[in-house]
């Protein structure tokens, strides 16, 4: 009877001091890498009215994390995509080489429905820089795609159980809103804008007026063992328009990559527990 | 909140509204490419109204002769001799099995030129110094420094100029000869020029086309001639030209004109004042063509040539002697 009460309060006083200590959250950070190749269409008629065709293969990165522990409606989010390619003119007789990169930050409020059913909508801005080279031109061989936006962003996300795995799909739309944009004036050579210092007109603001475009990817997550591997499709269209010359960018891609969350310690507060090992260590 | 749903409506009806077409592009037909080709020079070309080109007459005596051309050789050349009709050597059509060109801006006009004298024992003779894309040698007994350059696409720098022009530290003047140098790199002219000029000058201006319209240019930008900080050649310096002498040569001849030591003898240079960019039509053929017009400080355009301060040519009789008339009327002036 004696060792029946010991045992009682052993149990019982260590309930209850495990009880009131407060439960510690960690945010993590969910991280997708994918690489995309892609079919790219170009129009830019600084170097050519003709469109040019061709492949190219790209690199995506993305993670977002909740602002706060205490609050799992607001998120943020971090992307940068690069992407380079070759293309041809519809005869083959001239090429292009086309380079590209695009950081994007952003924040989102979850949406969250019944049956597995998520919105995320928010707003981002971004930086977009990119370059063209059509090496047999004269004096203008290469133009610069250089435009920053305020954009609209939202993601449609379902989780589909099935028996033995869920597998995630995801719509992601990104929509520039408001920004402003280099285009350079048609008959104007790069030496007269950069060697002379000529450069007026060739900063744009932009809006739905002048530029227009849509930038979505569809993706389906797929556990398998303790990977989630990404696959899906991707199209982005981008138009606008600036110095009497209309551009255009059209890209279909195939998404392969794969996403897991990665958590991160770091400042004076965010201290990781001593059962969280570190390579640092 | 009504207000704010009207205002909200307004603004999404006006950014769908406005106009973003891409301009229609032709078919690859002969009559298509035609078409492009006659639109791309109509609006882009920069001295339609200078030269006094009836770009719409053209039109009608071209297409009749496009519509009887049977391959594509025939349509390369109808489009070439339509080309010619700009009298431009920055007009050229390129296709995969030739390059159409205007080359009777120096094949209408006296050479004033002799390789063979150049590197004569007189002048260059044949163990002459080479340093980026310059031949040169002390001639006259040393009395003179010649330097020729036949291309303004070789590169040079500080220190090959450096080294030039402390080889002709003992010389009175030094003559420069562009003749036959059709051009290269626009940027190379002015940064030849520097090197005798003792401050920043304004040598010339450039516009562009802001329109379609045959005379819809932008307002015209300085090109400013910048005096090298470092190396400054101020003693006589002579340019050699002729008609060969083309493009960015006739950029830095027109430079040359401002220098204050600096006399520039020959013949008139061919011309080549407009700036050219490249364009393309349905069927792959690249076209270039002027864009950008360029003057001289006072305005004046520069697109025929710009004439001479002591206008000589070569003479048979020098030449059958074995004496480059240009280059002897170089060492006169130097020498007084």
């Amino acid at each position: 009877m004696k060792n029946f009460w010991v045992i009682f309060f052993i149990v019982f006083g260590a309930k209850v001091v495990g009880q009131s200590e407060p439960e510690q959250k960690f945010l993590l950070t969910q991280v997708s890498n994918a690489t995309e190749l892609s079919e790219l269409q170009l129009t830019d008629p600084y170097l050519s009215p003709i469109t040019y065709s061709g492949l190219g293969i790209g690199f995506h990165s993305e993670s977002s994390r909740f602002f706060s522990p205490d609050n799992t409606h607001y998120s943020y989010l971090n992307e940068w995509k690069i992407i380079g390619g070759v293309l041809l003119n519809p005869t083959f007789s001239s090429s292009m080489l086309y380079a590209a990169g695009n950081y994007q930050w952003g924040a989102r409020y979850h949406f969250r429905f019944q049956h597995g059913f998520q919105l995320l909508a928010g707003s981002s801005c971004d930086l977009d820089l990119g370059i063209k080279d059509v090496s047999r031109n004269i004096n203008n061989p290469v133009n610069i795609d250089l435009a920053s936006s305020i954009n609209l962003i939202a993601l449609g996300r379902y989780d589909w159980v099935m028996k033995r795995k869920t597998i995630r799909i995801e719509l992601s739309i990104k929509s520039p809103l408001l920004g402003c944009m280099y285009v350079p004036l048609s008959g104007a050579s790069y030496y007269e804008m950069f060697s002379l210092g000529n450069l007026s007109n060739v900063v744009h603001f932009s809006s739905l007026y002048n530029k227009r475009g849509i930038d979505a990817r569809l993706t389906l997550d797929v556990p398998f063992k303790r990977v989630i591997w990404k696959f899906g499709l991707q199209y982005a269209e981008l138009k606008y328009k600036a110095n009497d010359m209309v551009f255009n960018r059209n890209i279909w891609g195939i998404v392969v990559g794969t996403s897991f969350d990665a958590i991160h310690f770091g400042g004076r507060k965010m201290k990781a527990p001593e059962n969280f090992i570190s390579t640092r260590k | 909140m009504k207000n704010f749903n009207y205002l909200l409506l307004a603004f999404i009806l006006f950014a769908f509204s406005s106009c973003m077409n891409e301009p229609d592009i032709q078919p690859n037909t002969n009559i298509g490419n035609f078409e492009s080709l006659w639109k791309i020079i109509d609006t882009k070309y920069c001295y339609l109204d200078y030269k006094k080109i009836n770009w719409d007459s053209i039109h009608t005596v071209y297409k009749t002769r496009v519509d009887s051309v049977k391959s594509e050789v025939g349509l390369f050349r109808v489009l070439g001799r339509m080309l010619d009709e700009l009298k431009d050597g920055h007009v050229n059509l390129y296709s995969d099995f030739n390059m159409s060109r205007y080359w009777n801006w120096f094949t209408d006009y006296p050479s004033n030129f002799d390789s063979a004298l150049i590197y004569s024992p007189r002048y260059l003779g044949s163990n002459y110094q080479i340093a980026g894309g310059f031949q040169y040698e002390r001639i006259d007994n040393g009395n003179v420094g010649y330097i020729y350059y036949s291309s303004f696409s070789d590169y040079f720098s500080d220190t090959n100029i450096r080294y030039i022009l402390q080889y002709f530290s003992n010389c009175k003047g030094l003559i420069i000869d562009v003749r036959n140098n059709g051009g290269g790199y626009l940027d190379l002219s002015g940064t030849l020029a520097s090197y005798f000029f003792d401050k920043d000058q304004i040598t010339g201006y450039i516009c562009h086309k802001t329109g379609i319209g045959h005379s819809d240019f932008s307002t015209p930008v300085a090109i400013k001639t910048t005096a090298h900080k470092t190396i400054q050649w101020q003693r006589p310096v002579v340019i050699l030209t002729n008609r060969m002498a083309f493009s960015a040569t006739n950029a830095f001849i027109c430079r040359m004109k401002y220098a204050t030591h600096a006399t520039i003898v020959g013949d008139k240079s061919g011309g080549g004042g407009g700036l050219p960019m490249s364009s393309e039509i349905p069927n792959g053929w690249m076209v270039r063509f002027s864009t950008s017009p360029m003057f001289d400080a006072s305005m004046n355009q520069i697109e025929w040539g710009i004439d001479p301060d002591v206008k000589v040519a070569l003479s048979t009789n020098d030449k059958l002697a074995g004496y480059d008339t240009l280059i002897e009327k170089a060492i006169r002036i130097i020498k007084q």
